[in-house]
């Protein structure tokens, strides 16, 4: 059909706007990726480690092995997502010809470009990036985002980043909807993003994408934090398969993201989940051992 | 203007897109999360999302048996998009190994088929033409499922190429694209004028 279209706007951040209210499982491997869809995730992130072992064991951090991610692919029904370094455009190419859902440009990898992220836009696939304030946002978004996630700071287990990431972002945008329109075109300078992009953001009182949260989730009570905080869905890394039951505490996550206003359930699906994953301190981190620097 | 509360399914999904129509049509809703969100509705919207983490969490909380029972009986008339068409029907093809988690509602006689068209680099967006509601509307595929059969009592009013993708099951209406993403309200009007809401 001569109006058919793929890789429209309107088809990259529908996607996103379909994952609104679950969560989004790190999984390395098929079987991770099954007990992940079992326990009701919405989609699942293909890495090759998850953040919290990248940490532990160092070295250069890259996209998985394209036989993993097909094996994931083949696993389940939910959407596939897969990380890319960010500035590594073959990378994502590799990703988009595996036909993943979603390609993350991801800070916990280690980064291919220490100045230029992917030009998203020629892409079929969607983009996920992280952000840490409105500045970056509009930034990916511009680079051609269609979806957003707040950093955090990934494999630590503290939630104590993504908190300040969400509550930065959101005090952004409330403070971007009260300046006058004149007003706008300094504070694009200062936050170093297109005014066009701005003014949407002014006159909506929100991003132009969906906006979950990544980096540091490891209990129900995280989750449903985050939702309350404004998140439209959460990304939970090493918080589920570094834990002491998995597929426990995946369900719980699960049902206290949709449940997040709900104290009775965000604490019934609290109960006896074993022990989370072995977590760090990220004011016991040196500021050049954040993963939520890289990529700004 | 109606008078009908549209109850709104929301335990994951792109439910917002679907109060913003539902709004715009100047109709009062109701989120549903638990069963007793139930007794106060006269029509449910199943919107888009992952229909396999909507049925977790409906199992989870009551939820999934009280909308089986209510469609059932006919008490309830639905509009399903996308995963809530997978959810309506009585057949789920699944060719993945986490299969065991398909048991929809088995309410409209259809068999349905997951992400039919390919993943979400085929996903897609065309013009239908959709008799007596919209000549021309633009609809919204994504990681779409297909109708490969059906009942004599459903009603096809629309097809993209060869696939059904508007159906109507009694009072309910099912879509494998997304209308609550396209700029027209035509469809969830129809929908409204087909429960008797003016």
């Amino acid at each position: 059909m001569s109006n058919r279209s793929t890789s429209t706007w309107t088809v990259k951040v529908g996607l996103a706007k379909m994952l609104n209210g679950g969560v989004i499982m790190d999984v390395t491997t098929a079987d991770e990726a099954k007990i992940a869809a079992d326990a009701g995730a919405q989609a699942v992130m293909a890495l090759e480690r998850v953040p919290a072992d990248i940490r532990a064991h160092g070295g250069v951090a890259r996209m998985s092995d394209p036989k993993i991610i097909e094996a994931i692919q083949k696993a389940v029904s939910i959407p596939v997502m897969a990380k890319c370094r960010i500035g590594h455009f073959v990378e994502a190419q590799i990703l988009e010809s595996l036909g993943v859902d979603f390609i993350d440009e991801s800070e916990v990898l280690t980064p291919a470009d220490d100045i230029h992220h992917v030009d998203k836009h020629p892409f079929t696939t969607p983009f996920v990036c992280g952000c840490r304030d409105l500045g970056e946002a509009l930034r990916r978004i511009s680079e051609g985002a269609a979806l957003i996630r707040t950093k955090g700071e990934a494999g630590t287990g503290d939630i104590v980043e993504a908190v300040r990431h969400m509550r930065t972002l959101i005090k952004d945008i409330a403070c971007v909807s009260a300046l006058r329109p004149d007003e706008l075109w300094s504070q694009a300078k200062s936050l170093g993003a297109p005014v066009e992009l701005l003014r949407t953001v002014a006159e909506k009182k929100k991003l132009p994408v969906p906006n979950f949260s990544a980096g540091g989730i490891a209990t129900p009570a995280d989750a449903a934090l985050m939702m309350q905080l404004g998140a439209e869905a959460v990304f939970v890394g090493s918080g589920i398969f570094k834990s002491d039951s998995p597929a426990k505490r995946a369900r719980a996550i699960v049902e206290a993201t949709a449940a997040y206003d709900d104290p009775d359930t965000v604490a019934r699906c609290s109960f006896d989940l074993g022990e989370p994953m072995t977590s760090i301190s990220v004011d016991n981190l040196m500021e050049e051992n954040k993963l939520a620097i890289r990529g700004q | 203007m109606g008078n009908n509360r549209i109850g709104i399914l929301a335990v994951q999904g792109g439910f917002d897109l679907h109060v913003e129509c539902i709004q715009s049509l100047a109709c009062s809703h109701r989120l549903v999360r638990n069963p007793e969100d139930l007794n106060n509705i006269d029509a449910l919207i199943v919107p888009g999302g992952e229909s396999t983490t909507m049925q977790w969490i409906m199992k989870k909380n009551g939820l999934f048996p009280a909308i089986k029972t209510a469609l059932l009986n006919n008490s309830l008339p639905c509009f399903g998009t996308c995963a809530g068409l997978i959810l309506a029907a009585t057949t789920i093809y699944n060719d993945h190994e986490d299969s065991h988690n398909d048991e929809g509602f088995g309410y409209a006689p259809m068999c349905v088929t997951r992400n039919a068209y390919g993943t979400q680099v085929d996903s897609f967006e065309t013009d239908l033409n959709i008799p007596h509601i919209q000549e021309k509307f633009r609809a919204v595929f994504i990681r779409a499922p297909r109708v490969l059969s059906h009942g004599k009592e459903i009603k096809v009013l629309a097809r993209c190429e060869k696939d059904p993708v508007l159906l109507q099951y009694k009072r309910s209406l099912f879509t494998t694209f997304h209308p609550e993403l396209s700029n027209s309200l035509a469809v969830h009007k129809y929908w409204l004028d087909l429960i008797g809401n003016r």
